[in-house]
């Protein structure tokens, strides 16, 4: 590969920035071990803030929110984000209901997730004339976030899917399988990747959502982000850099496996091709 | 089905009133619009729409100033030995996926009074003594490029790493200067990537609320605080929502500008 | 089994692949439609495994017609160009595909998938992916998944033209030898007309959805019946020609035809091979002229001529040089006419 001209410069700005990402959090992470409640000058060791977490119930409540919001979200979207993605793709739909779809696909992208949340807000709203069980809280984050989750999988879902050709397909078909034998045995599990891929993508979008729970939570259904937001409005303590420092902690873990994971199936699909 | 429902129910309740309540009056009216356009009350004020200009020029300030910092980084990871590329864009993918709420409030905490960077700028006099550089518009413009710097870098990586150097190697051979072979030679074959990286960053820029609502305090609101408000405490479902689609109309233009120079970009 | 396409037509919007095809296939031939791309032939392949849908004409197998039978019901199986294998699957598993969705149990499809991977002499990569083996095995495992079906008819689509040209030229004949050996009817898709001629019994050559000529590989070359047909293969010598009385009057001088045809104006096509270098005037349609081209080709001489510029193939002893004057004999037999 060529050199670019400036060996010294670049490589300094590109440290830079990287530094520039990873002040603030080490921050954190070094204030959650320091043995001062107050204040932010050095007073020594401590793990007494992580032991404290454990013993929130408030925490321990948001942590289970936040994973359970998350959790079943994310199955919701997988399924009907992958319907949604063969459907589009292997159903004979009229041009006009096609781009229809498409078009529905990118909004989440290109729309600013806060109007997204003020609509949801008000749809809820309507929705409430008929049913209580649209009042603020689970059930409405779940939909809520199902529907940005569902555009996000779909469009992993469909890449994959365009990525392999129609001759599989009418391989599958040629050789005596219904269509119900080649959606199981060829479609899904050719499609897996993507799927996991999807659901990861949509797991983690929904962990780190913040505008969308905030707009649609009640009070039983505090997520950790929420929980962060209101305790930094109320001042920074030590027990919330030993919070954020797990979540940075969990994040790194979730990364390098992911990361781990579709290098190996990448090697997997490189080495023979 | 359930993204179109809410966007329509957005339309119409930007045209109704609200009750003394909060509630919604199905009275059309233009009234939302006519507020937002700054006539009030009060006669005409412009502060609705100094809002919508701040928050414009901030996500375009926050655009560029990631691109320019996502170069650099990129062109570096890229030209790293392949096993510790990996290692390289693990780092940029960590706070990507860390939490916002996370990353932001943690700009609260390096820039607070006791900490180097404010003791700096006291020194300097640019703050009192002992006060954070928080809230103001430096807090709001670091959380910002940090919050989207990933979304540039990691698009533009991907651009960077299927760049072909022949044609740079040809540039060359073909005696340009450093600045046409940046222009002609690599410049075109890093847009795709680019114009992705611009696009993540620009559209949730323009709806922020978090940054500006913890770094930015009161006085530096942009639409994404308005519209909160509007949903939140002031519960004005009618104007929040003329807000939210005048955001989006904006979105959309700056979207189609970008594309516009984009395109002429590409011809050049 | 015999196969028959009758008055096949089908279009693409404004384009039309297929006009009025008509093709019929003798039990165990081997029969393939050539032409250059675009001219139909992937279509009409896709129409007989029942992927695609004929607008007009019927398909009959042994007679009987199956044009409404689906894809996934007819006896009939495909090669595909891509190979299409089932990239998450062992290769065994991808032969065994088409018996265990036919719900074939399980001991005999074990006995199948080894017969037929063993025939394809891949008995050691059952256990493999198909990533895992060169263009010419999965070639060979997409091959015995089709055939362990035991299909009346084997399609082939382009099944070569992923690999390189020796690998192909061996394949080839191993293919030749396959189908000779357990006797199916081959319906076979190329563009490659060395590839046609090496392993066809019978071959239709197809230009902008029709067929223009049928015949054995021998009639194909040595009697073209038009233009095109000539020119796609090998190569041709085309002399425009005239008839007066009972000799042919051309731009190279009159010549002398065992059979006269019925036309007035037309053309006279003959092959290199049927031009012969002569010391003296030939008693028959001879012609004095100028060597203007020699190409050395190793195993022959590729002499251009001055007159008309008739190419001819020659020995490679022979001692020939630009600006040699020579006599030539366009042999009465290899002459062929066509009207066009």
């Amino acid at each position: 590969m060529k050199k670019f001209d400036k060996p010294v410069l670049m490589p300094l700005c590109a440290l830079g920035t990287i530094a520039f990402l990873y002040v603030p959090l080490i921050a954190v992470a070094s204030f959650s071990v320091n043995n001062s409640r107050f204040g932010l000058t050095w007073e020594g060791f401590t793990w007494k803030w992580y032991a404290a977490l454990f013993h929130n119930e408030q925490i321990l409540e948001a942590c289970w929110n936040t994973l359970f919001l998350a959790g079943v979200s994310t199955a919701i979207a997988t399924v009907v984000g992958t319907a949604l993605a063969i459907g589009m793709s292997r159903f004979p739909w009229g041009k006009k209901t096609a781009s229809f779809f498409e078009f529905n696909l990118y909004m989440p992208v290109i729309t600013p997730e806060i109007v997204f949340a003020g609509a949801l807000v008000i749809a809820f709203a309507t929705l409430r004339y008929f049913s209580s069980i649209f009042e603020p809280g689970m059930v409405n984050m779940i939909i809520g976030h199902v529907t940005f989750q569902v555009a996000f999988v779909a469009l992993v879902v469909r890449s994959r899917l365009a990525s392999f050709n129609n001759e599989i397909e009418e391989a599958s078909r040629d050789l005596y399988a219904s269509n119900g034998y080649t959606l199981r045995k060829v479609i899904l599990p050719m499609l897996t990747p993507g799927i996991v891929s999807g659901a990861m993508l949509a797991f983690t979008l929904s962990l780190d959502d913040f505008i969308i729970s905030f707009f649609t939570a009640g009070p039983t259904s505090v997520t950790l982000p929420l929980y962060i937001f209101a305790e930094v409005h109320r001042g920074i303590t030590p027990k919330i850099h030993a919070l954020s420092t797990v979540g940075l902690l969990l994040t790194i873990c979730l990364v390098v496996a992911s990361e781990k994971m579709s290098n190996k199936s990448k090697e997997k699909e490189s080495s023979h091709a | 089905m359930l993204l179109t429902i809410p966007a329509l129910a957005l339309i119409a309740v930007s045209f109704a009133t609200r009750g003394s309540y909060g509630e919604i009056q199905w009275i059309f009216t233009w009234e939302n619009y006519e507020r937002l356009m700054g006539y009030g009350l009060f006669g005409w004020s412009p502060d609705y729409l100094w809002i919508l200009l701040r928050s414009l020029v901030v996500a375009a300030v926050t655009t560029t100033a990631c691109i320019a910092l996502a170069f650099p980084l990129a062109f570096f990871i890229a030209r790293q030995p392949k096993k510790k590329r990996y290692l390289w864009l693990i780092l940029v993918i960590i706070p990507f996926w860390t939490n916002l709420v996370i990353r932001t409030y943690a700009w609260q905490l390096v820039l607070s009074p006791d900490l180097p960077i404010a003791q700096f700028a006291a020194r300097l006099n640019i703050i009192p003594q002992g006060s954070p550089l928080y809230p103001s518009s430096f807090a709001v413009y670091m959380g910002m490029i940090s919050a989207f710097l990933p979304f540039v870098v990691l698009p533009l990586y991907s651009s960077v790493e299927k760049l072909d150097w022949t044609l740079v190697e040809a540039a060359y051979d073909l005696y340009s200067s450093k600045k046409r072979i940046f222009l002609q030679a690599i410049l075109p074959q890093t847009l795709p990537g680019l114009s992705v990286g611009a696009i993540l960053t620009f559209v949730p820029a323009m709806g922020m609320f978090l940054v500006p609502d913890l770094l930015g305090g009161a006085k530096y609101m942009l639409v994404g605080n308005l519209i909160q408000q509007q949903f939140g405490k002031s519960r004005d479902w009618p104007f929040g929502a003329a807000v939210s689609l005048a955001l989006m109309a904006l979105t959309l233009i700056g979207l189609f500008v970008f594309r516009r120079k984009g395109e002429d970009m590409e011809v050049v | 089994m015999t196969l028959e396409a009758y008055a096949i037509s089908k279009n693409y919007g404004d384009v039309q692949a297929l006009q009025d095809v008509d093709i019929r296939v003798e039990t165990g031939e081997l029969f393939t439609l050539l032409g250059p791309s675009g001219c139909g032939k992937t279509t009409l392949l896709r129409i007989i495994a029942g992927l695609e849908k004929a607008d007009k004409g019927t398909i009959y197998l042994n007679g009987t017609p199956v044009s409404n039978i689906p894809a996934n019901q007819r006896p009939v199986n495909t090669v595909f160009q891509s190979y299409a294998l089932f990239p998450h699957m062992t290769n065994a598993d991808n032969v065994a595909y088409g018996l265990r969705s036919r719900k074939i149990p399980e001991t005999e499809v074990r006995k199948k998938v080894e017969a037929g991977l063993e025939m394809m002499e891949l008995s050691e990569f059952g256990d493999r992916f198909p990533n895992q083996l060169s263009g010419g095995q999965r070639q060979r495992v997409a091959m015995a998944r089709a055939l362990v079906c035991e299909p009346e008819v084997l399609l082939l689509d382009e099944p070569m033209s992923a690999l390189d040209a020796k690998l192909r030229t061996n394949l080839q004949i191993q293919l030749r030898k396959l189908q000779k050996k357990i006797k199916k009817t081959f319906v076979l898709v190329t563009h490659d007309q060395d590839e046609a001629l090496t392993v066809s019994d019978k071959i239709a050559i197809m230009k902008n959805g029709k067929v223009l000529q049928i015949g054995s590989p021998r009639e194909i070359y040595d009697r073209p019946n038009c233009r095109f047909v000539a020119e796609f293969i090998g190569t041709a010598n085309i002399i425009d020609a005239r008839r007066d009385g009972d000799v042919m009057t051309t731009s190279v001088g009159d010549m002398i035809l065992p059979e006269l045809p019925d036309w007035k104006d037309g053309a006279l096509v003959i092959r290199p091979e049927g031009i012969l270098l002569r010391n003296d005037k030939p008693a028959k349609n001879g012609v004095q002229t100028k060597v203007s081209e020699v190409y050395y080709r190793g195993t022959f001489l590729d002499v251009t001529l001055e007159t008309g510029n008739l190419r001819v193939r020659c020995a490679p002893h022979n001692k020939i040089e630009t600006g040699d004057s020579v006599w030539v004999e366009l042999l009465e037999d290899a002459l062929v006419a066509i009207h066009d």
